[in-house]
């Protein structure tokens, strides 16, 4: 599929051009997510039974490349919730009511583009294509990521 | 008229009259189509530009996907869609923020509703949700004694999701009662999954 093959997390001519890619380690939390009967018979979009956890590899602002154990599908729609350490200090907002204040990790809607599987049944490598980033998120991701690279130039 | 507009005697900001003065019901006001409505506004969380839906597959062509608002998961509906509301169209490409924000043949294929349009985002029991205002108008607050019954056969919307219809001036507004309506959407999602 073309759309693997230019996914921002792979590194394709169209991330160079768009997005810069961090090579760092982090943790996050996945689940695929659909509609689904909540506890009061409504049908709401939900998340996974279990959350998993993973290990992200690299990310830009357009997506990420994680591993995880579990195998999801092209095209499925995943919630991550990513721990980037210290990323909440350039964020510009302040909703005295909101967790987004407090340190919490990115939460990031994603659409699955490529799987790889390294181990069968237990380790794969999972591209996604960040399909809902809050606007205010996406602007302090996008500070983070400028600050870790010049931070990284100057070492 | 239906229960939840009843008027009860809690104010606290002391904004909507004071003791023996008409009860008055905030409103917010907004439009779907060609038609204005309304919604009482304790029962609207917040309003947000529209901003990137992601689709969800498998569900009735009316859920239009979720959004990510500042990390909370929230689904996207087209009432408009659901209730076959009429309104003029748009080209697509005429509202390039718009297309921007959604994603060329995204969920609305960029023909359907223009940069005006906006997320309402409702308060339900279990999760707020939101849904597509093609325009949203203004916050008004309406007498409560004012508010007359649903008129038989002549709304678009069925008439058991009218809580009452309101005149303001020249204008004549609709007032929903969201829990009915979204008993509607919710009872054809579960049909459509099932």
């Amino acid at each position: 599929m073309t759309q693997q093959n230019s996914s921002p997390a792979f590194g394709g001519a169209s991330e160079r051009r768009r997005y810069v890619r961090l090579e760092q380690q982090h943790m996050l939390r996945h689940e695929k997510y659909v509609f689904g009967m909540t506890g009061s018979g409504e049908m709401l979009p939900r998340g996974s039974p279990r959350e998993e956890e993973g290990t992200i590899k690299n990310y830009s602002l357009g997506g990420a490349l994680f591993e995880a154990k579990v195998k999801y599908n092209v095209g499925d729609t995943l919630k991550l919730a990513i721990s980037i350490r210290g990323w909440e200090r350039y964020k510009n907002e302040f909703y005295k009511d909101d967790k987004t204040s407090r340190r919490e990790p990115v939460i990031v809607l994603a659409r699955v583009v490529r799987v790889q599987t390294i181990i069968s049944d237990s380790v794969h490598d999972i591209a996604v294509e960040f399909v809902g980033l809050d606007e205010g998120d996406r602007w302090t991701l996008l500070k983070h990521i400028k600050a870790q690279l010049e931070k990284k130039d100057k070492s | 008229m239906d229960e939840y507009y009843a008027a009860d005697n809690s104010d606290p900001f002391g904004l909507f009259g004071t003791e023996g003065a008409e009860e008055l019901l905030p409103l917010v006001c907004f439009r779907l189509g060609e038609g204005q409505y309304a919604l009482d506004m304790a029962r609207v969380h917040e309003v947000l530009r529209l901003i990137s839906i992601t689709r969800v597959p498998q569900m009735p062509d009316f859920v239009l996907g979720i959004i990510n608002a500042r990390g909370n998961i929230i689904p996207v509906f087209d009432l408009r869609r659901k209730f076959s509301l009429g309104g003029p169209r748009h080209s697509a490409g005429a509202s390039p923020g718009l297309d921007e924000a959604i994603g060329r043949g995204g969920p609305f294929g960029g023909n359907t509703i223009d940069k005006k349009a906006k997320l309402i985002v409702v308060d339900t029991r279990e999760a707020p949700v939101s849904f597509v205002a093609d325009e949203l108008l203004d916050n008004v607050k309406v007498e409560r004694s004012s508010i007359a019954p649903a008129p038989e056969g002549k709304l678009q919307v069925p008439k058991e999701c009218v809580a009452g219809i309101s005149r303001l001036d020249e204008r004549v507004i609709i007032i929903l009662d969201w829990d009915k309506m979204y008993e509607l959407v919710q009872e054809e999602i579960r049909s459509f999954v099932s």
